[in-house]
């Protein structure tokens, strides 16, 4: 099929375009996960991670700044999303599968953090500590929690 | 075949004719907008580019395929009432609920109810796949629906020369439609995706 020079001239231009606007954004996007993974030959605190009345528990539940964190999930007692595990402070998110449930992260600010499902259902809390061991006021704002699906931990309706 | 006659009438004289030209004045509309609000006000945010670059770039793209229906459906006004809740509801829930409005109001209230609803549903099922899936491979998912979206655009180019095939355009115009609604959606998208209210997961 022949194709009018002007639609072809028009047809490259666009190539084009999306070419560069592409590379452009795949270029400056670089990645900021600083989940699990890592090799990390200092410290470690190691946290146990489990569900209980539809909270997430974190056994120890302060940790110290600047040190890494091992969250070991208990999945024996973690139902449905609440397997899918975000820390939104920490830019943290992950689903734990029965041959992976570690998370692994260095909390780089002290305060009083929220823990997530993705369906921000079950939820639950940790403190990092300051350097120096002294506990910081800042305390990240309650999520509102309950989403679309209504509240009791239910996850997965969808439309 | 009526297929093999719409791609040769994208080399035509007709209204098919300009749907690349139409794609291409959105696409530099789009992504110069981008560009400059980028280098004039977003430039020192924090991980602007790699926290909704990803999804501009999808929402341009995908509002530069819509672009084309529209003119396509300015080209001629008035359609039959079946074939206005088809342009409501594709571009409905393609883009919203203003733009469904908009094109599913030439073919009378079954149009218009159309493109309100789909724009409605599509905005909520959107957001709310969005936080399902957060986890779950939500770039890849979104490259798989803009494609898929992009199909059912371009069927929606076919149908409309399917309906139109006999008529004789009653509107001509230049881009500036074109140029005025692909800024503004680019404006808006990276209004709500910046500054709007967010979800936890993406804050």
């Amino acid at each position: 099929m022949k194709i009018k020079k002007s639609n072809l001239l028009y047809l490259v231009g666009i190539l084009l375009i999306i070419l560069l606007a592409g590379s452009f954004v795949i270029s400056k996007s670089e990645n900021l996960s600083n989940v699990s993974g890592t090799v990390y030959n200092g410290d470690v605190q190691i946290v146990k991670l489990s569900v209980q009345n539809g909270n997430y528990v974190l056994e120890p539940s302060e940790f110290k700044e600047g040190v890494l964190v091992r969250i070991e999930a208990d999945l024996s007692n973690m139902p449905g999303c609440s397997r899918s595990v975000v820390i939104p402070s920490f830019k943290v998110s992950k689903t734990f599968s029965s041959n992976n449930n570690i998370i692994e992260f260095i909390p780089d600010k002290a305060g009083t953090f929220n823990i997530v499902c993705s369906m921000n259902m079950y939820s639950g809390k940790f403190t990092v500590l300051e350097k120096n061991g002294t506990k910081s006021d800042y305390v990240e704002q309650k999520i509102n929690s309950g989403s679309s699906c209504g509240a009791g931990g239910g996850c997965g309706c969808g439309g | 075949m009526a297929l093999n006659e719409f791609v040769k009438e994208l080399n035509g004289e007709r209204i098919e004719g300009e749907i690349i030209k139409t794609l291409m004045v959105s696409l530099i509309t789009s992504f110069l907008t981008l560009f400059l609000i980028y280098y004039i006000k977003l430039r020192d945010m924090n991980n602007f580019i790699s926290d909704y670059g990803f999804f501009l770039f999808f929402a341009v793209l995908s509002y530069a395929l819509i672009m084309p229906s529209i003119r396509q459906v300015r080209a001629f006004k008035q359609f039959p009432c079946m074939t206005g809740m088809m342009i409501g509801m594709t571009i409905g829930m393609s883009v919203g609920i203003f733009l469904g409005y908009f094109n599913g109001r030439c073919c009378g209230i079954m149009g218009i109810m159309e493109g309100l609803m789909a724009g409605f549903m599509g905005g909520l099922m959107g957001a709310m796949t969005a936080i399902m899936m957060y986890n779950d491979n939500l770039k890849l998912a979104g490259v798989i629906i803009f494609v898929i979206c992009s199909v059912i655009l371009l069927g929606l180019n076919y149908m409309l020369y399917k309906e139109t095939k006999f008529e004789e355009r009653i509107h001509y115009e230049d881009q500036f439609i074109t140029i005025v609604l692909s800024f503004l959606l680019t404006v808006l998208s990276i209004w709500f995706m910046v500054f709007g209210p967010k979800g936890v997961l993406f804050q």
